[in-house]
């Protein structure tokens, strides 16, 4: 049995996708959520085999859905614009059908599943490089789900295979990269001063000399961030110095 | 054209110094050959050259200040009247104390005096119509222009209309929605087609420079309520409350959909569950406010995109009234308000 579940905020966009399914008896869909919220909290209790995915969904997108779960099920996109292809290329996605989609168009989709799951093709973790234009982070704090407006942190900072983000509302832990960090928010606002820590240039207050030829930012919020030897002329470039 | 000249280059002030000169040593030649005497000629030519530049600046910064509409003929002679008389006097007191009355001179300049008048009337009231049509010319490549920039303003509220109205998501969801109903519920999506179709027929006939009545306005709102409802089910409700005196208001076409367009993606992409927008209209003093209320979580951090949709309202209400302040908006803590004000007494044939 392939286990399904389907994820529209349009009731109707939903039903079509539950009725065409209604000529694969192997398949059953198990619930059909109205949101990302919803969600999240079905395929964690359902383990699904595939879901069918919207893209925009009330407060976060279908792509930031996929950004909070540990365990990615196999995704078939529907969505009428056709402009968020690339990123659900990225996402690996099985497929991205196009509203309205025919049943022949459908049925082609999820051929290309059943292909995929019987040569045990890996069915995808979100990939680091999607291209996201951050421009609020989805955090999940104690099983909450949080979204932080990008300008809302104060700094990142590198914890392994985490990264440590510091905001107004406290430190949260996200399970990206600081080079993803530094790849996708926007240059001027955000600096790498360090190998470990990227920093909202608007928090600054003071740079201080430390130690021989270093220096230290301080920030609004009393916290202290070291900068490197190649993060400084970076730093003084975006500040204008 | 003297401020002008005064203004301007050495290039410019050398030509017109040839020009005064040529016309004082012509005068001073005619003059001349009715009585002998070069040199005398040529000071009463200067002199009267001299009177008669001042009155002519005179007469240019008057036309300024001052320019004859319509058939105020005789004002517009009036001028050039005066000034030629100012200068005749002028010319002759000077000469009257510079000329030995035993001159020859002075006896021939007293009597052509008339013609010396006249003379310098004819020059006076040429030089007033040169202003005249100078200044006619200028207004017009004025109006023009502006007509021309009305054009090209139309042009892109247009352009932009289309992109708007057509919004390509919601004409495909809509489609979407349709394809859903079809199998189990036929009826119902052949009247989805109706109502999608009515809606895009109207959109498209609209002229966005036509202004209608709030109910019909209210006829066409409606309808694509209606298919927003069919797309999004239970979720959405929307209600209209319509003040019985804005019921006779005008407004114009297509400018309250998109707000209301606005405010039901936001509402329902910006918040969980039910979400209800209402619409209120009514007449305050001499504007039809139109308010639109959805539900909003400050907190979320905002969709791309957010504001444009409202910066095209802000444009549009600029292009129809040349105001930035009828878009008001007001961000509460659960509730988003965009209020717009239409002014009733504004001449609804002649915008844009």
């Amino acid at each position: 049995m392939i286990k399904v579940v389907i994820i529209d905020d349009e009731p109707l966009a939903a039903e079509i996708v539950e009725d065409f399914l209604e000529s694969y008896p192997e398949i059953k869909v198990l619930q059909i959520c109205h949101d990302g919220f919803d969600g999240l909290k079905a395929i964690k209790n359902h383990e699904p085999d595939l879901i069918f995915l919207d893209v925009q969904m009330p407060k976060i997108s279908g792509f930031e859905m996929l950004e909070l779960l540990e365990v990615q099920p196999a995704v078939i996109f529907t969505t009428a614009f056709d402009e968020y292809a690339m990123r659900a290329f990225d996402a690996h996605a099985v497929d991205y059908l196009l509203k309205p989609f025919s049943k022949v168009r459908f049925e082609q989709a999820l051929e290309k599943f059943m292909k995929m799951r019987d040569s045990n093709t890996p069915l995808g973790r979100v990939s680091e490089d999607l291209a996201t234009p951050v421009e609020r982070i989805v955090l999940k704090d104690r099983g909450e789900i949080k979204i932080v407006p990008y300008s809302n942190v104060r700094y990142f900072e590198a914890n392994d295979d985490y990264v440590n983000i510091y905001t107004a509302d406290g430190k949260f832990l996200k399970n990206k990269t600081m080079k993803f960090f530094e790849k996708h928010l926007p240059p001027t606002q955000f600096v790498r001063v360090h190998r470990s820590y990227i920093v909202n240039v608007t928090e600054i207050t003071k740079i201080e000399p430390y130690e021989k030829d270093g220096y230290v930012l301080l920030l609004k919020s009393g916290a202290k961030v070291p900068v490197s030897k190649t993060g400084y002329p970076k730093l003084k470039m975006v500040l204008g110095l | 054209m003297i401020t002008n000249t005064l203004k301007h280059s050495a290039a410019h002030r050398y030509k017109a110094t040839l020009i005064i000169l040529i016309w004082i040593f012509g005068v001073a030649y005619l003059m001349h050959l009715f009585v002998p005497g070069y040199l005398m000629a040529l000071l009463v030519s200067a002199i009267h050259t001299g009177y008669l530049f001042v009155g002519l600046f005179l007469l240019e910064n008057i036309f300024k200040y001052y320019s004859p509409q319509g058939r105020h003929y005789l004002v517009f002679l009036l001028f050039p009247l005066l000034v030629s008389i100012l200068v005749n006097v002028a010319a002759g007191f000077t000469l009257e104390y510079s000329l030995n009355s035993s001159d020859p001179y002075h006896a021939f300049v007293f009597q052509i005096d008339l013609i010396r008048w006249f003379v310098l009337f004819l020059v006076s009231l040429s030089y007033a119509l040169i202003l005249l049509l100078q200044s006619k010319l200028e207004s017009q490549l004025q109006v023009k222009e502006r007509e021309e920039q009305v054009k090209q303003l139309a042009k892109e509220a247009e352009l932009y209309q289309l992109r708007q109205q057509l919004q390509p998501h919601f004409l495909f969801n809509s489609l979407n929605s349709i394809s859903s109903l079809l199998r189990k519920r036929p009826e119902e999506a052949r009247a989805m087609i109706v109502q999608l179709s009515e809606f895009l027929r109207k959109t498209i006939r609209k002229d966005e420079r036509k202004w209608v009545s709030v109910e019909e306005e209210l006829e066409y709102l409606q309808l694509f309520v209606g298919i927003e409802q069919v797309r999004f089910g239970y979720r959405l409700s929307t209600s209209f409350d319509i003040q019985e005196e804005a019921k006779s208001c005008k407004v114009p076409q297509l400018l309250i959909q998109p707000i209301l367009e606005n405010a039901i993606k936001h509402g329902l992409y910006g918040v969980l569950g039910e979400v209800g927008i209402d619409v209120f209209f009514a007449l305050e003093d001499v504007y039809l406010k139109v308010k639109v209320i959805n539900p909003y979580d400050p907190a979320a951090g905002q969709a791309p995109g957010e504001g444009f949709g409202q910066r095209a309202i802000k444009r549009r209400l600029y292009l129809l009234f040349g105001r930035h302040d009828l878009l008001r908006v007001v961000e509460e803590s659960d509730r988003y308000i965009v209020e717009i004000s239409i002014p009733q007494n504004y001449d609804q044939s002649s915008n844009n």
